[in-house]
Order: C-alpha cells, then structure tokens, then sequence
C-alpha cells in the first residue's frame, strides 16, 4: 500500500500480430471494395439466396455458389449495439455503434460500424449507406462505415 | 477456375491484436516488488512449520496449509536448477513484444530460498548452461515494482 492507500496493480499485455489468407472468394470480395468501391456477393444454385460478403459455399445447401452480385450500397439497419467503453481496438472513439446490416439485394446480413450519427438517434429499420474510405487496402476496413441516410 | 482469365490477385488479411490486463499484487506480491524497487533486494516468507522458505513470497504454505511469516531476504545468488535454450520468440508479457532469440531461461534457486523462480539467464549456449552453475541477479538501475526488474541472471565463477 502506497502513502494514499492505494494497492499496487500490475499491468500487462500481449501483442499478437497475424494475418490470414482470404482465399479466393474473399478475395474477390475485398478487390472489388478496394478498386470499384462494389459490395458483392454471391447466389446461391440452391436456395437462390444471396449472401454478403461473397461466400464459396451456401452452408445451408451445402453447394458451391455462382453468380456474383452486386448488393448495396445502401441497406437496412437491422439491430444495433452501443458501445460506450473506450477500448484500443476500436477504430473510432466511444461512444460509437456497430450494426446488423442488410444491404439491398442481400439475403445475409453484414456487420460494421455505424458512423457520422449521434448514437442515440439510431433507429431499428433505418436506412443506411456505406461510406468508402479514401485510402482502400482490400480490406473490410475498406468500408470506413455504414451512415444513416 | 478459368485458366485463360488473368490469375487473381489473392488477399491476406493483417491482424494487430493488442490485449492489455492489470491485476491487483495483492499483499505478498506488493511487498516483494516494493523491497525490489525500492532496496534492490529478493524477499522470501518463511512457512513456520515447514521452515521452507517461499520466493515469490506465497500468503499461505502450499505443503502445511499454513500462513506463512517472517519475511527473508534471499539472494542476489544462486544455482540453476533446470535450463532451456529458447530459439522461440515468445511474447515477453510485460513488453508486449517478442525476445530477441536465441536466449537461456532457466529455474534458479536462490541462497537461502526452498522454491525456485523461473527467469531469463545470460548464457543461452545449450553446451555452456548446466545444472548446478552459478548465477546472480543483475538488477535494473531504474526499477519499476516489476519482476521485470530483474534483468536476468549472469554466470558467476567462484
């Protein structure tokens, strides 16, 4: 104990620095955000779903997908979380959102953040838009967010 | 895939993950990292019943059940118990980062200590490290209250 009373606390971290091979669907996905700014998916022969981001299997039917298509840019909130606590990696300051989004044409559901909005204005069913990043790296990031339109 | 279409440009996704923790030292471990900032000296607790004598200090005996008391100074030398040569660049927890490799690690029972505490050691050449030989702590000059405080162990003759 300190001369204010206080217990000492330890810190400590881990930094663990990876990379994963997208493979050749996700591939395709992250070069089309990166050069033409296009969200894709794929159809499923199957079920005739589309699902977003571009997947090689349908896990439903259990068959490779085919045609791909462009899904987006604009799509429908479907749920939302807040997060208030700060956190390093986040990629914005708190308080910040992310969402369940489902973009037009899609019949899966993408994850990201929701930005330019106050947080507590966002709604279950609002339309929202991607907002592409500047600098884009073939990356998921690539999207710098999703903005209520 | 189509082999007359250009090959396609494969994607590798980088990952940073950075996890940050803290822990409270709770008593023992805040005294021992006190009298390691603060004088530079290794502290040990004595099991009244057993009379080992436990480094890193431990508020109960793990033997006799037994709340441990006088506190011990132990060391700055002592004797490796068991060694490896790492040629793995594990993560070190306090930096976050990487070790440089290759480097010796090793169990190192401190004069005066029953327990052996587990630290890096100078020598890492696999042919020169030996159970039995000589170490000594050698301590950082600015020290933090932080096991990392104890740079390593150096070869001592005697």
């Amino acid at each position: 104990m300190n001369d204010n009373g206080e217990r000492m606390v330890l810190a400590g971290k881990v930094d663990l620095p990876f990379s994963y091979s997208a493979g050749k669907t996700a591939s395709r996905f992250f070069v089309e955000l990166r050069d033409h700014q296009r969200i894709m998916g794929k159809r499923c022969p199957g079920c005739q779903r589309i699902i977003v981001p571009a997947r090689l299997f349908c896990k439903e039917c259990f068959v490779e997908t085919d045609e791909w298509v462009e899904v987006g840019p604009e799509g429908t909130l479907l749920t939302f979380t807040v997060v208030y606590r700060k956190e390093n990696h986040h990629p914005i300051e708190a308080p910040l959102a992310y969402g369940i989004i489902r973009l037009d044409g899609a019949d899966t559901s993408i994850v990201h953040l929701l930005g330019e909005t106050d947080v507590t204005k966002l709604e279950h069913g609002m339309r929202v838009r991607a907002l592409f990043s500047e600098e884009r790296k073939g990356h998921i990031m690539d999207i710098e967010c999703f903005r209520p339109v | 895939m189509n082999r007359n279409r250009e090959r396609e440009e494969l994607i590798r996704i980088p990952i940073q993950m950075n996890l940050q923790y803290r822990f409270p030292a709770g008593v023992h471990y805040e005294r021992f990292f006190r009298e390691l900032k603060e004088i530079g000296r290794i502290m040990g607790v004595r099991c009244p019943e057993c009379e080992r004598v436990l480094v890193p200090p431990r508020p109960v005996c793990g033997e006799c059940f037994t709340r441990t008391g006088e506190w011990v100074e132990v060391g700055p030398k002592g004797t490796v118990v068991a060694h490896t040569s790492i040629y793995f660049p594990f993560i070190d927890g306090s930096t976050g980062k990487a070790r440089p490799i290759p480097y010796g690690a090793g169990l190192i029972q401190l004069d005066g200590a029953y327990s052996a505490i587990n630290h890096i050691l100078e020598e890492g050449d696999p042919d020169k490290l030996h159970i039995g030989m000589r170490v000594e702590a050698v301590l950082k000059e600015e020290r933090e209250g932080n096991i990392g405080d104890i740079l390593y162990f150096k070869t001592i003759e005697e």
